[in-house]
């Protein structure tokens, strides 16, 4: 039973997060963990978990909860458990110890976090980044409506997939089974393709302007 | 004999063995400790006596005496004998007293001093040194107290045993119980569970011990009991029902045409009717054969090493023949030069060809023909086709029974089907040793994968 981890800020695009995670769990079981994040100063007194800059955004974080009790019927998505978590400060190895105690399976990262302007969510995206575990990175733009039905992965050619994506609701082609001679946006758009798979490497990926695609970047 | 009985007795026979055991550790080194103990006395009491007879001094000789009378008891059947040693002592010896052997006599000539004993008789023998020579100096006496205390030590052991066997026979029928009761709880519980009551289980224990195990086994055989007639049952009803309605409908048919003499034309649209009704009996008891061909005589077709790309390329072929409008896209890793029996599946070609275009088919079905992608690519061990479509999915609820003869999702009431191609592709990728996984969303389209293992080569 492995689980999906959101890092949120509470907004509202934290729905498509939940609705992207509820529908990769249709099948099986699982829990779904929403990680909230607030910066720790270097000297610590009980004051400072009172200081004004740390509360919660209660209002938010109540409406979404209302707002995904609604879309988990609209949608007829299964209702996995949530776990809502608080963490105070991040560093390298307490987001793995995060990571490992949640059995996260995937990471979803909601487009308001991934362009917050808080150090702390910067720090968690950089770090989460440097880590092993599959991170989905949510668009700007998703209308919600769409569920991922197909992938292109983007890979070396000798690359094969493992396992565990073959096993995905989705359908994931491989770079190599497409023309390579076409644009990336011409395959995208003459297979349907609405989540992107990549392998993560160290150095940048020439050619392929992911980013502009305006999908779902699945880093494995 | 009952198990119970079968441990309780094994438990004795257990504790028998350690308590004889014991018994004659304990009986056989008191026995000996008993003769050492007398034979120390004998030997003190032969030189005693060696000094008092032998002793020329006779005021050294009355005073040994008088201490001796004093101090030492006469033992029971107590006697002395002496022997002047000389060449024939042991002739003499033995024809005063044939019962000393002579390994005795040897041995107090070669060491001094020695004993024997002949039951509780005890014998000691030393070499006394006297003035006017040397004396071999017998002595005999016998046990009584330590033939006495042997005895009742016998006795002990022996009532000892007896009464540790009962125990252990008492208390190992105890344990058995004990061990059991959860064997016959069980058992009692099986019993219990009939054609009427399958649902029920037997309760789990959280020992996490053997009988637990045997707890969980029988349950999961229960869960595949009940799935089977289940299925079986779900099976008869739906079959019937199916072969029933053109059956049905060729009777209604008949008679209504029959009631009264009508033109040509009638009779030709109600043999057609008839006709299509047959066509699809037909049809349906086609497929029912080969269902039942594939589940049970498994063994008999040719098996022959298939490309699977090239299966499915003829498959596609095959389908733009058939339905030219179709937008099946079909994808497949391009392979090393290497590595071209990748795709390798030995394999009933028939079968398999038709387990795909079944499971194509359902896909073109169900999404009104809207484009349905086929990709086959591999890892290091296996290989996968993928299949999915834009179709109306399977409610979530209904995924588990898709592999059930007849059955059909609730949401597909406006598409004709009988139920059997999806169990039949099931089976036939399950007998090539394949997986099959059907992932679906309702309303927005399923996916099928078939995990094969890649054939090493």
């Amino acid at each position: 039973m492995k689980n999906i981890i959101i890092p949120t800020t509470f907004e509202n695009d934290t729905i498509d997060a939940l609705k992207v995670a509820a529908d990769l769990k249709r099948k099986g079981s699982g829990q779904i963990v929403l990680i909230s994040l607030s910066e720790i100063t270097d000297s610590i007194t009980d004051l400072l978990f009172l200081s004004e800059k740390n509360v919660q955004n209660v209002g938010n974080r109540d409406k979404l909860f209302a707002d995904w009790s609604k879309a988990l019927d609209d949608f007829a998505l299964p209702k996995l458990p949530i776990i809502e978590h608080h963490q105070y400060g991040i560093s390298r190895p307490i987001l793995i110890q995060l990571l490992e105690h949640f059995k996260a399976e995937m990471v979803i990262v909601p487009n308001s976090f991934l362009q917050s302007k808080l150090f702390i969510h910067r720090l968690f995206l950089r770090l989460l980044n440097k880590s092993e575990f599959p991170v989905m990175q949510l668009p700007d733009d998703t209308d919600g409506s769409e569920e991922i039905q197909r992938a292109l992965y983007l890979g070396e050619n000798g690359k094969t997939l493992t396992p565990a994506l073959q096993g995905m609701p989705f359908h994931i082609i491989h770079q190599s089974m497409v023309d390579s001679e076409q644009p990336l946006v011409s395959v995208v758009n003459a297979l349907k393709i609405n989540l992107i798979v990549k392998p993560r490497v160290n150095k940048a990926t020439p050619n392929h302007d992911v980013d502009s695609l305006g999908l779902p970047v699945l880093t494995i | 004999m009952s198990i119970r009985t079968k441990i309780a007795f094994v438990f004795v026979l257990m504790t028998a063995v350690f308590l004889l055991l014991l018994s004659v550790f304990v009986y056989f080194f008191s026995l000996r400790h008993t003769h050492d103990y007398f034979f120390t006395q004998l030997r003190v009491r032969a030189a005693i006596m060696a000094e008092h007879q032998l002793e020329l001094n006779v005021d050294k000789s009355l005073r040994v005496q008088e201490i001796r009378e004093r101090h030492l008891q006469l033992l029971p059947k107590e006697e002395g004998f002496f022997f002047p040693v000389h060449d024939s002592l042991f002739q003499e010896v033995q024809a005063a007293h044939p019962e000393i052997p002579v390994w005795f006599l040897q041995e107090v000539e070669e060491l001094d001093v020695s004993t024997f004993n002949s039951g509780y008789m005890h014998y000691a023998g030393i070499l006394y040194t006297a003035q006017e020579g040397e004396y071999l100096v017998i002595v005999r006496a016998y046990d009584e107290s330590g033939e006495d205390h042997m005895k009742f030590l016998l006795n002990m052991l022996l009532l000892g045993f007896a009464i540790s066997s009962v125990l252990a026979f008492v208390l190992g029928r105890y344990f058995a119980r004990h061990i059991m009761k959860p064997v016959s709880a069980i058992i009692a519980r099986v019993k219990h569970i009939t054609i009427s009551n399958l649902h029920e289980r037997l309760p789990k224990g959280n020992n996490n011990d053997e009988l637990d195990e045997m707890t969980s086994t029988f349950n999961t055989m229960f869960d595949r009991l009940e799935t089977t007639f289940e299925l079986q049952s779900n099976f008869i009803g739906n079959a019937s029902h199916e072969l029933r309605t053109p059956l049905t409908a060729i009777l209604g048919e008949s008679e209504v045409i029959l009631q009264s003499p009508r033109d040509t034309a009638d009779y030709i649209a109600s043999i057609r009717m008839m006709q299509r009704e047959a066509k699809r009996l037909d049809e349906i008891t086609t497929s029912l054969l080969n269902l039942s061909q594939i589940s049970f005589d498994g063994k008999k077709q040719r098996i022959e090493p298939e490309l699977m790309d090239e299966l499915l390329l003829s498959i596609k072929i095959g389908f733009d023949k058939r339905m030219p409008d179709n937008h099946i896209t079909l994808l497949i890793q391009p392979l090393k030069e290497t590595e071209e029996d990748t795709f390798m599946l030995p394999c009933v070609r028939v079968w398999m060809e038709l387990a795909l275009t079944n499971i194509i088919q359902n896909s073109i079905k169900y999404s009104d023909n809207k484009e349905v992608l086929v990709t086959l690519e591999a890892d290091t061990t296996n290989f996968f086709i993928h299949i999915s479509d834009y179709g109306i999915g399977i409610p979530t609820e209904e995924i588990r029974h898709i592999y059930e003869p007849f059955f059909r999702a609730s949401n597909t009431g406006k598409y004709t089907g009988y139920g059997i191609g999806l169990p039949l592709a099931e089976r036939i990728v399950r007998l090539h040793g394949g997986k099959m996984n059907v992932q679906s969303r309702p309303l927005a389209g399923t996916k099928v994968t078939l995990t094969f293992l890649r054939t090493k080569g």
